[in-house]
């Protein structure tokens, strides 16, 4: 029962349906709201990395007038300790429960928290209490416990070393060293803390034993299962809202402490608690990307054809818990044919609180390696970087050996390099001036897995003419809610405006987490199969019905178009929505259904693929680097709706710009605290950072991965567009900077080499 | 974050009288006063709102520029005479903070910013910040190495401006070099400014190489950032050769930092960039440097030679 007539609304440049309420301020996000009777909660943190409390003194904090609790590890009320587990549906950013014991394993840990009957008190009494501490030895710098690294069990979901060799090879070293071209370099990227515009905020309310969280998550379903765990509770009990978001990017994925601790701030002063994490606390609650130090070796052929690559990384974890950033094992292992491949990883365990997922964790700081030292091998070989990247072009996903579902990523390097004018670049570096600075030119490749889960999603015809489409999927600012009822409305035959969509609730049908770039996978196909079924629904109560000019038809002979059903044969058996619901007497029609990967995701492999291009500046006096255009074109399959997919593109190539000439937490090793925890220290771009970023989509819809042939877009735009930044750097200067992020001391710093 | 009374003044002796009891602070625009109250690095018993004091005019006369205390930094760089006679003075503010703030924020308390590290920012003055990449290369003290955040101080260094200081004894002006204080063993002591004095006026005097003059100011990002190094310059040319200038640099000291040795290293020299090349070289002398912040003193010749090269030679 779809459309004929092809796409009427999938495909269109559609502006997002909740932009209005956004700008207007009507839009309440989590920390807009204020039940009956709130009471607000600040947090106390440790000021030592490692060590044990001797004291906490709350007296002071007690005596501030409006102070209502102090909650320490010394009077915390029971909880249960919850364990991150994608299976069950549980994330937990911190395993060791808040205010659990007296130890300190890092700086920021919480170690109190306040509650009062205003913000200012709360804040007030926080800033009172007296915590002293046993401070016992700590490890703060990645460079000084490198000695101690490991290798983890896991990486990425399997081994943490990978090794792939033709017959007759000793070892993928020795392939590198009989290469008749080798390259070997070392890249390091820092730690970055995710800083979503939105800080993290909880409003916490118990009825009973049931409890409301008003909460800016990526996880509706995983959230709900972890606070129910925390408190005992079955998971139908607690409820979790959150309808808009102001950014995530991985740090609202998993549940962080303060949301439990405001939680069980509410039940120990029986009213409903609010906290919201001050900036400076983004720094220690919420998670990182870990540093990583990577080591890779290209070995080629003098036709640029790879022979070997080995890619070694090594990551900070928390002392209490692993992280791996997969920075090989999704980047030098999937993104070229090479007969010899050689992935290892290995943590070094600091005094920090746990790393979490950060856009593109792994691709992100694995593809500034990757893709740097191909345009090193580049320069080397005196080919054009393009070429380099053609002549290890893989046809099929080299890590599994199955085809890819989908590719095109020659057409996306040949549509790129005609519109930026790639082959007038001049590959001597320091070929252009213009004024005082220096121009350059970089590409690189951009590849994002392509990820699907099983979601579910609800449709309901009103009787009104109008439909709901609902799913407890996330819009993080990502076009969730339009296309949502693009999609919905599509599939009724209603026109866009008569579609509401509903998400960020834990009540409705369950859904993927919004993570791995793959919520339109993953959900919109479970929205197409619900319309379908309520149309179905709708239409045999229809031809059931004497009255209807439809009686008796054969369901299946229906469409729905323009608001009516109408039989397919014969354009004058119709009736509207409208009309049946009115003779029926009811107030709606639903289906629920859901959707997940069939059998050929275990035979094929899928990913998105793009090329960056950059063009930069550099000045030739104080070597400041500013991008002067940017353009990405990317193959994701079907672009459901160019507007939001264009903004999606766009928000990471500026994470990737921000990646790489700004952002770095600088962890102090003296203290183990991040110095850099304010956005006056710690840089994302400005609007004069940011210059005009062109979008560009090739390639066919995926129907091999999903019906509706669409694959996720909200990561593939930074993988990549670090390298980019740093090979037009080299470019612009003959400076190879193999650190991020590129700030003048790291150009001062890297001789010219060319 | 404790609570604290709030009381406007109507003029100036209002404003000193209530001023001089210990734990009361003047309020202007509040873009830096509010961050450190909700740090803990302050906690007045009162703020007096001094907006609506008559200290916000912008007066040119032959014996040079008055800026009131409370003309709030974006009317100042737009100021056409400003711009056009002292434009050393109009770069500096634009290239500070950000366009809301500076619609907020008044010269005298952007004169007043503390330096961005916890020993300043926190609740414990004790504080000692890590080494960092930001850190100072001059003036450094045992009890603080952050270098002075005013983009503005260092152009009226340059100017060689005066800050006019009124308390319930009178009036006195002050040097703006001499008002900042190297950090020494007592960070808590920025200025020469007493408990209870308030600075009413900027004076910068009449003087012929204002005219040419200009702030380059280095950073990572483009704008919303502190300088990492920032110079401001100014040159007098008289038949080809340098006949005054002024050289004073950013991001490099715990205070405003004039460079007397560049600057007597330019006169008589031709403006062209050998020569500011040849000067710039002397830019560094002095320098206490550790493994993060050694980059500063190439930065710091490389912003020079940048800054002066963009005064142009021409007469």
């Amino acid at each position: 029962m779809t459309n004929e007539t092809g796409y009427r609304l999938i495909g269109r440049p559609t502006p997002r349906v909740d932009g209005r309420a956004k700008v207007t301020g009507a839009a309440a996000y989590a920390a807009d709201h204020h039940p009956e009777g709130l009471a607000y909660a600040s947090l106390v943190k440790s000021t030592i990395a490692r060590g044990r409390i001797t004291s906490i003194d709350t007296r002071k904090a007690e005596a501030v007038p409006g102070v209502l609790a102090v909650i320490t590890p010394q009077n915390r009320p029971k909880i249960f300790t919850v364990k991150s587990d994608f299976r069950s549906a549980r994330g937990v950013g911190e395993e060791r429960p808040p205010l659990e014991d007296l130890e300190v394993y890092f700086f920021g840990q919480d170690v109190a928290v306040v509650v009062a009957a205003s913000h200012e008190a709360a804040r007030q009494g926080a800033q009172a209490v007296a915590v002293s501490y046993q401070a016992a030895p700590a490890e703060t710098s990645l460079e000084a416990a490198l000695p101690k690294a490991y290798e983890p069990a896991e990486v990425g979901y399997g081994p943490p070393v990978i090794e792939r060799k033709e017959e007759g090879v000793a070892s993928v070293e020795a392939a590198w060293q009989a290469s008749e071209v080798r390259l070997e370099a070392e890249y390091r990227t820092p730690f970055e803390h995710h800083n979503p515009m939105e800080p993290h905020a909880t409003v916490a309310l118990w009825q009973g034993d049931r409890l409301t969280v008003y909460e800016p998550s990526q996880w509706m379903v995983g959230c709900r299962n972890t606070l129910a765990d925390f408190f005992g509770l079955p998971a139908e009990k607690v409820q979790v809202l959150s309808p808009f978001v102001g950014g995530g990017f991985g740090c609202k994925a998993a549940v962080w402490h303060h949301t439990v601790l405001a939680a069980l701030a509410a039940r120990v002063v029986g009213r409903p608690v609010k906290l919201v994490l001050a900036r400076e606390q983004m720094w220690s609650s919420v998670g990182h990307r870990p540093a990583t130090i990577q080591k890779i070796w290209l070995g080629a052929r003098k036709d640029g054809a790879l022979q070997a690559i080995r890619h070694h990384t090594v990551n900070s974890t928390a002392s209490l818990q692993e992280f791996a950033e997969p920075t090989g094992h999704r980047s030098s292992n999937v993104a070229y044919r090479c007969p010899n491949v050689e992935i290892r990883h290995q943590l070094v365990r600091l005094n920090v609180g746990p790393p979490t997922w950060m856009r593109a964790p792994g691709e992100a700081p694995g593809s500034f390696a990757l893709e740097s030292a191909l345009d090193e091998l580049a320069h080397r070989l005196q080919m054009d970087p393009i070429a380099v990247r053609l002549a290890n072009y893989a046809e099929q996903d080299p890590s599994s050996g199955r085809p890819w579902t989908a590719k095109a990523l020659k057409e996306a390097y040949a549509v790129g390099a005609a519109k930026f004018e790639w082959e007038a670049r001049k590959t001597q570096p320091g070929a252009y001036k213009s004024g005082d600075w220096w121009l350059g030119l970089g590409m690189a490749t951009a590849l994002y897995p392509g990820y699907r889960s099983p979601s579910s999603a609800r449709v309901r015809l009103l009787a009104d003419g109008t439909a709901v489409v609902s799913s407890a999927t996330h819009d993080l600012g990502t076009g969730m809610y339009t296309l949502m009822a693009q999609v919905a409305a599509e599939e009724l035959g209603l026109p866009l405006a008569r579609v509401r969509a509903e998400l960020g609730d834990s009540s409705l049908p369950p859904a993927a987490i919004a993570g791995g770039s793959m919520s339109t996978a993953s959900v919109l196909p479970a929205v197409v199969a619900a319309a379908r079924s309520a149309l179905a629904n709708l239409a045999s109560l229809a031809v059931a019905d004497p009255a209807s000019p439809l009686a008796g038809l054969p369901p299946a002979e229906l469409l729905a178009r323009d608001g009516k059903l109408a039989s397919r044969s014969d354009a004058s058996k119709a009736e509207s929505f409208t009309a049946i619901f009115a003779r029926l007497g009811r107030a709606a029609v639903e289906a629920t259904e859901s959707a997940a990967p069939g059998p050929e995701s275990r035979e094929l492999a899928t990913a998105s693929f793009g090329a960056h291009f950059v063009a930069v500046r550099v000045h030739r006096h104080t070597l400041e680097v500013r991008v002067n255009a940017a353009l990405s074109v990317i193959n994701a399959g079907r672009i459901l709706n160019p507007t939001t997919a264009r903004s999606q593109i766009q928000g990471g190539v500026i994470w990737g710009i921000g990646m790489a000439l700004m952002e770095e937490s600088h962890l102090d090793p003296a203290t183990g605290r991040f110095t850099t925890a304010d956005l006056g220290a710690y840089h994302v771009p400005v609007n004069l950072d940011v210059p005009r970023i062109e979008v560009e989509f090739v390639g066919e819809p995926d129907t091999q991965f999903n019906p509706l042939g669409a694959r996720g877009i909200g990561e593939i735009g930074i993988t990549g567009l670090a390298a980019a930044i740093a090979n037009a750097v080299f470019n612009a200067t003959g400076r190879r900077v193999r650190e991020l992020p590129l700030t003048p001391d790291r150009l001062l710093a890297s001789p010219v080499l060319a | 974050m404790k609570p604290f009374r709030y009381r406007a003044v109507a003029d100036v002796p209002a404003a000193l009288s209530g001023g001089s009891r210990d734990g009361s602070k003047f309020i202007a625009g509040g873009t830096t006063l509010l961050d450190l109250w909700k740090l803990g690095a302050v906690a007045p018993d009162e703020l007096l709102d001094i907006n609506g004091l008559p200290l916000a005019a912008i007066e040119r006369s032959a014996s040079g520029l008055r800026l009131g205390a409370l003309a709030r930094m974006s009317d100042v760089a737009a100021h056409p005479e400003v711009a056009r006679d002292f434009p050393l003075i109009a770069t500096a503010l634009l290239e500070s903070a950000s366009p809301q703030i500076r619609n907020m924020a008044s010269l005298g308390g952007n004169l007043l910013q503390r330096p961005r590290s916890s020993t300043y920012r926190g609740p414990d003055p004790h504080a000692v910040e890590p080494p960092g990449r930001g850190d100072a290369i001059f003036g450094v003290g045992p009890a603080s190495a952050a270098p002075h955040p005013s983009d503005l101080a260092v152009a009226l260094v340059a100017l060689e401006a005066s800050l006019v200081l009124a308390s319930p004894k009178g009036e006195r002006t002050v040097a703006v070099e001499e008002f900042y204080r190297l950090p020494g063993t007592t960070p808590d002591r920025l200025t020469a400014l007493e408990q209870g004095e308030l600075i009413t006026a900027i004076v910068v005097p009449e003087r012929p190489w204002a005219r040419r003059s200009t702030y380059v100011k280095v950073r990572d990002r483009s704008s919303y950032q502190f300088a990492l190094v920032s110079a401001a310059v100014a040159l007098e040319v008289e038949a080809g050769s340098i006949k005054a200038a002024r050289v004073a640099a950013g991001g490099v000291a715990t205070r405003p930092w004039r460079l007397p040795r560049v600057e007597a290293a330019l006169l008589g020299k031709p403006p062209v960039e050998a020569s500011y090349q040849e000067a710039a070289k002397l830019a560094g002398d002095g320098a206490a440097t550790h493994a993060a912040n050694a980059y500063k003193v190439e930065l710091l010749e490389r912003t020079v030679v940048r800054a002066l090269a963009e005064l142009g030679g021409a007469e």
